[in-house]
């Protein structure tokens, strides 16, 4: 109990850190990912090309060879970012392409016949796609996207290799001072906890979201 | 006056769907087209509703037109904003009705005249009400589509379609999915908005509904002449 009390401060500062890189992405990423995906699927070939590119070099490398790249390999060239500047570019370069592909699976289930009937009935090709068709991609999606967001909860720890103080970073040292194995459990109930937390939130938005 | 299509041709993956074909449908007329399928009966109400552009010939409605036929054997389509005015002149039932799954009954409805700020809030309410009791549907005005049966969601399209007062309002296949009795009942909800001066189109496969229901019946054998 005494080790418990001891190593709270150390563990929450780290949570903190986490949390923060986490709602970063999450905010910058969801609302971009949405666009990737637009462009992607309406733009000429050639954008959508690019795209495809870039979506093929983001999902297919590890997230961590990503993160070093930015960190290590940029400084280089010449491209030097803070520890947490290149976290937050990386993660964000990196969740907002599995994002665009998700909304782009979304973007493309909607009936033809939802286009049709907007354009048949004049409403205006903005608001038809802001108040008819992203409504229905949002149902369709929200089980994937919450996949992701629980997924960047626990990527955030991949941070460590940049020497940033996070959750996981924050009870390996404090494993490693006490020769304890506490510190694991109590950060592995931490991420239990937040996951737990994020999961409710997204049952609450996908029960709101239904029609 | 009504709609009138002159010299329509278009051709759908290098064949011809119509050719110079000339075709009317008058005020409070109801045309049913008949056919086999893949002859462009849809291809038609498609092509008049700027779903499917024609390759030549004129189209318009009263004294709005929606393309002309140029002396090089071609068509030009009017302007957006042309287009617009003729689009509003014209509805459309779709065979799947098309209803939009994330707003009610009553959403459903008002939303092409506010977008297009033809209505008021108030004003719109008010009119989708009226339909929706026409189309003897009001009671579901609060519901979202997808649970209401086949039927009643054709109502509601009938009534999203008429919100914007058309002239000419086209049906692709409504009998598709209904008995016999919910065909009659289409039927003469179809007649009635027709009395009021409508003019009506019907794409079906049900040559007896074609035959109960239209004033005139044509068919795809005359798309190519």
């Amino acid at each position: 109990m005494d080790l418990i009390a001891e190593i709270t401060p150390s563990l929450l500062d780290g949570l903190k850190t986490t949390l923060l890189l986490f709602l970063i992405i999450v905010v910058i990423t969801i609302p971009l990912g949405f666009l990737i995906a637009c462009v992607r699927v309406y733009a000429p070939k050639w954008l959508s090309w690019i795209i495809q590119v870039y979506i093929y070099i983001m999902r297919g490398t590890p997230l961590l060879l990503q993160l070093m790249i930015v960190f290590f390999g940029l400084p280089l060239v010449g491209i030097t970012f803070d520890r947490f500047t290149a976290a937050v570019f990386t993660f964000t370069i990196n969740y907002a392409a599995y994002y665009a592909e998700i909304f782009r699976g979304g973007i493309l289930s909607i009936p033809k016949g939802q286009f049709e009937a907007i354009k048949v009935l004049g409403i205006g090709k903005i608001n038809g796609f802001r108040k008819i068709i992203i409504p229905q991609v949002m149902r369709v999606v929200l089980p994937s996207v919450g996949n992701e967001v629980i997924a960047l909860v626990k990527d955030t720890s991949l941070i460590y290799i940049l020497g940033i103080g996070e959750l996981l970073r924050a009870g390996q040292i404090a494993a490693n001072t006490y020769a304890s194995l506490i510190p694991y459990a109590a950060v592995g109930a931490i991420y239990l906890i937040v996951t737990g937390l994020v999961t409710l939130l997204l049952n609450a938005i996908e029960k709101k979201s239904n029609y | 006056m009504g709609l009138k299509a002159t010299n329509l041709t278009k051709q759908f993956n290098g064949i011809d769907v119509l050719r110079n074909f000339n075709f009317t449908i008058e005020a409070g007329e109801i045309v049913t087209l008949v056919g086999k399928s893949g002859t462009g009966k849809t291809t038609l109400m498609r092509v008049l509703n700027q779903l499917e552009k024609a390759d030549n010939g004129t189209i318009a409605i009263d004294e709005n037109y929606l393309c002309r036929e140029t002396t090089e054997d071609k068509t030009e389509y009017v302007s957006s904003k042309e287009r617009m005015v003729y689009n509003n002149q014209i509805g459309m039932v779709f065979q799947d009705y098309q209803l939009f799954p994330n707003l009610t009954v009553l959403k459903n409805c008002i939303e092409a005249p506010l977008d297009q700020k033809l209505l008021t809030k108030e004003q719109a309410i008010e009119k989708a009400e009226m339909l929706l009791t026409q189309m003897k549907i009001l009671d579901k005005k609060d519901v979202y589509p997808s649970t209401l049966s086949g039927g009643q969601q054709q109502r509601v399209a009938i009534a999203r379609a008429m919100m914007l007062n058309p002239k000419i309002l086209c049906f692709d296949e409504p009998t598709s999915a209904l008995d016999r009795d919910s065909s009659n009942e289409v039927g003469k909800m179809i007649e009635s908005i027709a009395s009021s001066g409508t003019g009506i189109l019907i794409v079906t496969h049900d040559i007896e509904f074609a035959e109960k229901f239209g004033t005139r019946v044509v068919s795809s054998d005359e798309f190519l002449r």
